[in-house]
This record gives C-alpha cells, sequence and structure tokens, in this order.
C-alpha cells in the first residue's frame, strides 16, 4: 500500500473488508491440525505404543509429558503459530493485500492471504491471543471463544479436566470444575483436536492456499517436538522488549498486592487471598525472569533444527529472538535481583497470612508440617541469603496463637519488608 | 509592529459542512440569546472559532465563551442567571456533554445553574443519548443532524475535519499564544533561521497547507526553562518544547510557541509565583489542571523568544515579525488579537500578555543581532517528502493505541471491576520512547504527534499521576481521539499487524 494512501481519510477507505469469521473458523481449523499433529507425536512420557516407528519428543525437563497439552499450554503454541503466521502474511499477502483479487490462481497459491484476527495481549498467565468485545474495553482471548464454540456445537476442541485419569480425581470436585470457565482455570484443563484431521485433502477442504497449508503443517511438525513447559516458554516470550515487559507487569501487580496487603496491616491483620496473588506474581517474574530460559533454549534450538523450510525459519526467526537477545539484557539481569526479593517476601508472607488466617493451626503445632508452614520457611531462608536482616524468624514471634492478629513489632517490620517490591 | 490583517485564506462556511455549521450555530444563537458559550474542547471550540474567523456576524464575543476544559475556574456566582449554550460538534455516547454537566454540577450543588441550559450539538449517532431524558432533565437540546448511522456520522465527522484542516487546525485551538511573521526571502532561509538551535521538521498538513515543527531538545543549555517562574517540582524535560508554524498564506505563518512542563499538584510547592500572578492571578488559588495550563502559557514565551531570536539573528531580509494588539473586537479590521485565550485562561490579563510578547520580541531582536553572522552548529531538517512521515505517523497511532489497549488489559487483570479512567493516555516522554524504538529523532516524533492531531487521530488531555518521586503531577498526555479512531486504529492493526517489536 502506498503511503500517501494512509492518510487521515484514506486510512477509512484503505481498511480491507474484515472477512473476520471466515478468517477465525480457518485459524481454529489450522490450530486444531497443528494440535493434532502435537498429540499423536510420541512423548518422552507416553506408553511406548503410540507411535513406534517416530523418535519421541526429547524429555522435557519442565514437566512430565504424557502426550496431553494443558489448556494453559495451548494458549502459548497459538502465540507461537499465530507469530509465525503474521510474519509469513507480511512476507507475502500484506504487500499485495489491495491488488489480491485481481490475482491468478498459481499466483494466489504462493501467498498467505491474511494473518490471525486477534492480537496479543497480557493475560493472567502470560500473553495470549485476544479479540476486544465490540464497544467495551473486554477482551476474549482465542482458547475463550474455542471454549464458547464448543458450546454452541463446533467442536474444534475437545476440553477434559487434567485430573481425569489421575487417581486423586473427586468427581464432585471435578463436576464443579466443569461448570467453571475452563479457560478461567486454564492450568486444570487438558485441550484435544476436536476435529477427525484423517485425510488431509479433505480436512483443508480448498479453504487454505498452497502457501498456508505448508506454513501450517511445517509449524506442526516442528511444534510436535517440543514439550509442554517449552511450548509454555516459546509462546510466552519473543524478545527483551516483550519479556521486560511481562516480569515488570507481574512485579507491578505484586507491588499493588503489596500496597493492599500494607493497608491491611494497619488492623494488624493479612489477607489470605492478597497473599496469595502476591506469591503468584512473585513466582511468575521468577519463571519469566529466569526460569523460562532454559526451556526457551531448548525450545528455540529445536525450532530452528526442525524448521526445514528457509522461508519459516527465517519467519521464526524474526518473530522469536535467540535466548540470549532476550535475557542477555543488563536490564534482565538487573531485575532478577527484584524479582528474587520479590519471591523471598511473597513466601514469607504468604506463610504469615496463612497462620494468621488459621491461628489453631499454629497451636496444633503442625506449622511446619503445612505448605503455608514450608512457604514461610522458604521466604525466611531466601530473605536471609539475600542479608534482609531483622526480620522475625519464628511464626510465633508474629502471629498472635489466639486471634491470629499480627503482633504490632513484626507488623512494622512487615510494612518496610511490603515497601521493598 | 502589528501586521495589517489578512482574510482568513479559507472561509469554512464556504465548504458545504461550514454552511451547515454557520447556519445551525447562528441560528442558536440568535434564538437562544446565550450570554455564554460553553465549547466543548477540541472540535467544538475549533468550530466555532473557524466560524468566528470567517464571519462577524457570528454574535459571541470571546469574553462570552468558556473552555469546557476550565469551567472550574469560575465560581458558581459566574454561572447562575446566565442564558448558557454548549455547543459541541458531534456526540456519540455523550460523555463529553456529560462530563460538562458534571463540572457544572460540583461547582454548583445546588442546580440553579442548571436552569437555562440548552445544550446544541451539530450531528449525533444514533446511539446518542439525549442529554435531557440521560444527562440532566430539564435542559432544552438542539441538532442538525441526529440519529446517523455509523458511516454515515464517520463521513460527517471526516467533513468537519477536513473543513478545520483547510482553515488551520492548530491555529484554530484557543490555549495558544500566536505570532505572525511573513517570509521575505527564501523558504529554506526561513528554514535555516527557525533551526539556527534547533530541529526543523516540514510537512504539509490534510488541509495543504506547510506546517513547521522547531523542536528545542534537551541537550541545549541555552533551551532550559527558567526555574525561577515555576513551581519547585515542576518537570521540564522530556517534555514538549516547541514552535509550530503554520501556513496562512503564501508567505504569512503563524508561529505557535507551546511547553507543557509537568506540575505539581500540590499548590504550596510554588514558591515564587510573582512571574505567574502577573499574567494569570495567584496559582494557590486554581486548581491544579489551569495551573498546569497556565504555567504551559507562561513558558510557551520562553519558546517563543527562541524562536524568535533564530528569526532576528537572520536579518530582516529572511522575514518580518507581527505581534498581537489590543482591540474589544475579535477580529478587528488591521492587526490580530489573541481574544481567543479568554475562552481558555479566564484569569488571563490579556493586556499584560500583549506587553510580554512586546518584551519578548524587545530582548529577541537585541539577542538576535548579538549573534548575527555567528554561525550555529547545523542541526537536523526533514521534509516530509523524504521522511515518509504520514506512514509513519500511522504507525505511531497504531503503537499508542496498542500500549494503552495492554495497560488497559494489565489493569482489568488485576481487579476486574476496574473502569477506565478519562483521560486515559501516555506522556509525551512515553510517545518519544515508542519513537525512539523506532529509531526515530525526537523531533520527527514531535512532527508525528503534530500531524496526528491536525488530523484529529490524536487528541491531548490534562492528567494527574503520581510519578516515581511519589510526587503527584499534571502532564499532559495524548490518546486516540475517540472510539470511532481507537476502533478504526485497531481494525487496522488486526488485519494489517502492528509494526516489528511490538
Amino acid at each position: 500500500m502506498d503511503s500517501e494512501q494512509i492518510g487521515p481519510f484514506e486510512a477509512y477507505r484503505g481498511l480491507r473488508r474484515a472477512h473476520t469469521g471466515t478468517q477465525l473458523e480457518r485459524v481454529f481449523r489450522a490450530l486444531c491440525y497443528v494440535l493434532h499433529q502435537w498429540c499423536v507425536y510420541p512423548s518422552s512420557g507416553a506408553p511406548a505404543t503410540s507411535v513406534p516407528k517416530r523418535r519421541a519428543r526429547h524429555e522435557d525437563k519442565g514437566s512430565s509429558d504424557d502426550g496431553r497439552l494443558l489448556l494453559l499450554e495451548f494458549d502459548k503454541l497459538i502465540n507461537i503459530v499465530c507469530r509465525m503466521w503474521d510474519k509469513m502474511f507480511q512476507e507475502s499477502g500484506l504487500k499485495i493485500l489491495d491488488g489480491i483479487e485481481g490475482l491468478t490462481q498459481e499466483e494466489l497459491r504462493k501467498i498467505v492471504r491474511f494473518q490471525p484476527p486477534a492480537q496479543e495481549f497480557p493475560g493472567t498467565h502470560g500473553p495470549g491471543r485476544a479479540r476486544r468485545k465490540a464497544g467495551s474495553d473486554d477482551l476474549v482471548y482465542l482458547t475463550r471463544m474455542a471454549e464458547q464454540l464448543v458450546e454452541e456445537g463446533f467442536p474444534y476442541f475437545a476440553f477434559e479436566p487434567r485430573d481425569r485419569m489421575g487417581s486423586h480425581s473427586d468427581e464432585k470436585q471435578r463436576d464443579g470444575a466443569e461448570r467453571r470457565l475452563k479457560s478461567d482455570e486454564p492450568h486444570k484443563w487438558v485441550v484435544r483436536p476436536g476435529l477427525a484431521v484423517g485425510d488431509e485433502t479433505t480436512f483443508w477442504g480448498g479453504a487454505y492456499t498452497q502457501a498456508e497449508i505448508d506454513l501450517i503443517q511445517r509449524t506442526a511438525i516442528a511444534l510436535s517436538r517440543l514439550g509442554p513447559t517449552e511450548i509454555r516458554a516459546l509462546g510466552t516470550h519473543k524478545d527483551q522488549r516483550g519479556t521486560m515487559e511481562e516480569i515488570r507487569r507481574e512485579l507491578r501487580w505484586a507491588h499493588k498486592a503489596c500496597e493492599r496487603l500494607a493497608c491491611a496491616l494497619q488492623d494488624g491483620r493479612l489477607g489470605i487471598g492478597d497473599a496469595s496473588r502476591l506469591r503468584e506474581y512473585a513466582h511468575e517474574a521468577r519463571r519469566k525472569a529466569i526460569l523460562n530460559e532454559d526451556y526457551y533454549a531448548s525450545a528455540y534450538e529445536t525450532m530452528v533444527r526442525e524448521l526445514s523450510d528457509a522461508q519459516l525459519k527465517g519467519a521464526f526467526q524474526a518473530v522469536q529472538k535467540p535466548p540470549s537477545l532476550v535475557w542477555g539484557h543488563e536490564d534482565i539481569q538487573k531485575t532478577r535481583e527484584k524479582v528474587g526479593l520479590a519471591v523471598g517476601v511473597a513466601d514469607y508472607v504468604y506463610g504469615i497470612a496463612f497462620f494468621s488466617e488459621h491461628p489453631e493451626e499454629l497451636s496444633s503445632r503442625r506449622e511446619g508440617k503445612t505448605a503455608a508452614g514450608h512457604s514461610f520457611e522458604e521466604g525466611l531462608e531466601s530473605l536471609r541469603r539475600l542479608g534482609i536482616a531483622e526480620i522475625p524468624g519464628s511464626l510465633s514471634a508474629i502471629v498472635e496463637g489466639n486471634t491470629g492478629a499480627i503482633k504490632g513489632p513484626a507488623a512494622e517490620r512487615l510494612r518496610a519488608l511490603l515497601k521493598d517490591i | 509592529m502589528v501586521a495589517s490583517c489578512r482574510p482568513p485564506q479559507v472561509r469554512a462556511h464556504t465548504q458545504p459542512i461550514g454552511q451547515e455549521l454557520y447556519s445551525f450555530l447562528s441560528s442558536e444563537i440568535l434564538t437562544w440569546q446565550p450570554t455564554l458559550i460553553i465549547v466543548v474542547e477540541r472540535r467544538g471550540t475549533a468550530v466555532l472559532r473557524a466560524l468566528k474567523e470567517c464571519s462577524k456576524h457570528l454574535m459571541c464575543p470571546w469574553q462570552d465563551v468558556v473552555s469546557s476544559r476550565v469551567l472550574q475556574q469560575h465560581s458558581a456566582d459566574y454561572y447562575r442567571n446566565k442564558r448558557i449554550l454548549i455547543f459541541d460538534d458531534m456526540m456519540t455516547g455523550g460523555s463529553h456533554v456529560r462530563e460538562v454537566f458534571d463540572s457544572l454540577s460540583a461547582i454548583d450543588p445546588s442546580g440553579v445553574v442548571f436552569q437555562n441550559i440548552r445544550v446544541a450539538v451539530f450531528a449525533k449517532h444514533e446511539s446518542a443519548v439525549s442529554p435531557s431524558t440521560h444527562i440532566q432533565p430539564g435542559v432544552t437540546e438542539a441538532f442538525f443532524y441526529r440519529a446517523l448511522t455509523t458511516p454515515a456520522y464517520r463521513n460527517t465527522r471526516l467533513a468537519i475535519v477536513s473543513m478545520l484542516q483547510s482553515a488551520g487546525s492548530l491555529m484554530l485551538d484557543t490555549e495558544h499564544i500566536e505570532v505572525r511573521v511573513r517570509v521575505k526571502g527564501t523558504f529554506p532561509e526561513f528554514l535555516a533561521a527557525l533551526g539556527r538551535k534547533a530541529h526543523v521538521i516540514t510537512f504539509q498538513s490534510g488541509g495543504g497547507r506547510r506546517n513547521i515543527t522547531v523542536l528545542y531538545d534537551d541537550s541545549d543549555p541555552a533551551h532550559e526553562l527558567d526555574r525561577r517562574t515555576l513551581p519547585e517540582n515542576a518537570i521540564t524535560s522530556g517534555i514538549v518544547k516547541k514552535c509550530r508554524v503554520v501556513e496562512r498564506a503564501g508567505d504569512e505563518f503563524a508561529l505557535i510557541p507551546m511547553c507543557y512542563p509537568g506540575t505539581p499538584d500540590d499548590p504550596t510547592d510554588w514558591r515564587n509565583p510573582a512571574a505567574y500572578e502577573q499574567l494569570l492571578g495567584d496559582p494557590r488559588k486554581q486548581s491544579g489542571e489551569a495551573r498546569f495550563y497556565g504555567t504551559a502559557l507562561l513558558s510557551a514565551l520562553s519558546v517563543l523568544q527562541w524562536a524568535l531570536k533564530g528569526l532576528y539573528a537572520a536579518g530582516q531580509e529572511v522575514a518580518t515579525v507581527y505581534l498581537p494588539g489590543m482591540a474589544a473586537e475579535d477580529n478587528p479590521p488591521d492587526g490580530f488579537t489573541l481574544n481567543h485565550l479568554r475562552a481558555m485562561y479566564p484569569t488571563l490579563k490579556l493586556e499584560r500578555l500583549i506587553d510580554a510578547i512586546g518584551v519578548i520580541d524587545a530582548e529577541a531582536a537585541r539577542e538576535g543581532s548579538d549573534v548575527r553572522g555567528r554561525s550555529a552548529p547545523p542541526l537536523s531538517q526533514t521534509d516530509s517528502s523524504s521522511g515518509n512521515l504520514r506512514q509513519n505517523a500511522w504507525t505511531l497511532l497504531q503503537v499508542i493505541r496498542h500500549v494503552l489497549d495492554n495497560r488497559i488489559q494489565e489493569e482489568k487483570l488485576f481487579d476486574p471491576l476496574w473502569k477506565r479512567p478519562h483521560p486515559f493516555g501516555l506522556t509525551a516522554d512515553e510517545v518519544f520512547a515508542l519513537g525512539d524504538h523506532f529509531g526515530w529523532q525526537r523531533a520527527k516524533t514531535s512532527a508525528l504527534f503534530d500531524m496526528l492531531i491536525d488530523d484529529c487521530h490524536l487528541v491531548t488531555h490534562v492528567m494527574k499521576s503520581a510519578d516515581q518521586d511519589g510526587i503527584c503531577r499534571w502532564k499532559r498526555v495524548f490518546e486516540p481521539d475517540g472510539e470511532m479512531v481507537s476502533d478504526l486504529v485497531r481494525m487496522y492493526s488486526v488485519q494489517r499487524g502492528l509494526p516489528d517489536g511490538f
């Protein structure tokens, strides 16, 4: 498009007529295909009988790869596919977008005609592709849209509770979970392809150009070599700027939770809800600042190796930067120190908040055996390692045994500690 | 020297939309006989000014006009017993008019002020509410177009924007000082004079006028603001410090200096308000927003001096400067006035401002002649034809919308009940940082701001926020102009993608 056409008035006319519904249908179908390829590829932890002739996925250090992808991880797989799709569209279709209707069939075969009509936005568990609801600030993530489509009888995907096959599954609890939005608890749901792929020519149904099919097939093959944690890391990060923003966002949220906790401390209390959120944000920041680097690196290496097509490999490398460029920056190194402190404070405070809420657990002398007790101990140890002095080392020095109120001097110290985040 | 009066270059009411606007507003004024007109910023004010520039028959002197941004600067007594006409060009949800009523309600909780109010909106969207039934019972209302479908509404908006661009866009604002120059030398000589110690970008506005953005960056100590005239904790770096130069006729240009320091919300921060007081009254008795605009006006005088110095350094053969004069009439037959500032600065002592501009002009002339002939290190000069500025402006708008959308989502994720405040924009420093991401010089990013504002794609507001040093300050922020522009930008980004790195 000529630059002059994107003027104040031409912008209104120059917009492509949006065929959003059709585009979304094609994107969901393509994602179903990619997920299918991932699921049928033998995983490191799956029974050896699944697809014996093919090499299994290499071991994913992050979690046990039992051939199931959580909705949370699928959300990140969507990100990877869509980033590459965007890039391939920008390399081909975008350049001739306004003349696309005049192309011959042969010319059309070689281009990706559109990009997925959804953008990456911040999410509770990292970025996710979403669309904005008309006339509102609310977003609908593609994972939620997929869930809605299933409810409406368009089963591109199938969802099942994570613990359905687990030995500790509780029927009642699961029924409750069924009624909640799956996309609100993406770590509790497994997603499977809902459409049978079978004969691929039939599956594509003439709705895709050859370039689009190549993009989807080749991306699917490469992605099927990644374990769930690698997918999560690769889909969460793409460059230094975005990663830095993700970490800062978690720290900003942690800071807000700290402000609420500090406010509650004026009444000698610590809300367990806010303490729990602080812990979640701090640990998520650590995942993004530190833990994801290794998984990203191995995922990146695998993708570069497995993407045989030079153009596609170039697109991948354009949208996903090498790990050294993502985490190597001085700013991120500096932020890691902050994140370490946030995790220590969050663990420590969470333990205190729990026993403040349940003082009876203190008197029963079980504090060391509970998860909250462990959290307190870990937090305490981290803070001492970081050289934070004068912090109470025992819960009984902080929490009143009978009421659960936070003792005055401890509250003062906690407020100061929360201010540091 | 006072300029001889020139007729406005584009007569707004010679365009069909201008005729309709003129017919609507003049008949409202004739029938309602308002003693006060409240203009809704920014386009409501611009439309009124465009129409006033064209016709002396529009009976609304600037002293009886007040901008919606500064309503709080008047007491309840000022509004009581007045016949008020609230004028806006367009209405979708009605939020702007609602804000005016909210402000008036806060000023006069008794509601007496609402006894004689009429709302005149030129064009209403089909989803627009009725002010009398949804905002303030009892008020009367008028419209020229109503129940417009989205495409029709969009076309009307485009026609109004086009009319404003033809009339000079920025020259229609009521918050800026203006000085005029007639170029006697060549245009490149004029540019060289303006860019003597500044970065200069030229571009053509949507109305076909030549525009020049002259940016004074923070690196030159000569372009530091005089902190003695500012509040103690004012922010003076990373802010807008520039002179817009807009073509009026072939050889005549308007010099419009702008400067927006971040000003502390705490009025006691002002230790030495003498300079402010002289022009605008006691800042400690004014609202934070009023102090922000007042400080901006005061600071713009420094920018004006830098611009004039460059011209005087180049000599009389390059350009002649014409200063505003005092006249009761808004459009006197000879010369020009700054009477329009009354709408935006109700406490302004206009005569003193005119005097101050005269003093600045004399100082600039003296400083200019001192340095005449001395060479200054050449700074950047960019022309739109080589810079592809319009494409870049659009890219910047996309990214601004995207960053704001991310912020909205971040807030909603933390607190699902969070509602977007108004305004909700990016500061100049944040937008400059976005430009840095693309490797653009700050002068270029600054010119992109100007293009987007002239095109009514970007709108400016003033927002209060706490800084890292814990001080709450008022700052100028930028956001896409309304939901219509935002939706357009979002749709564009979804269909064509965001720039690399976003």
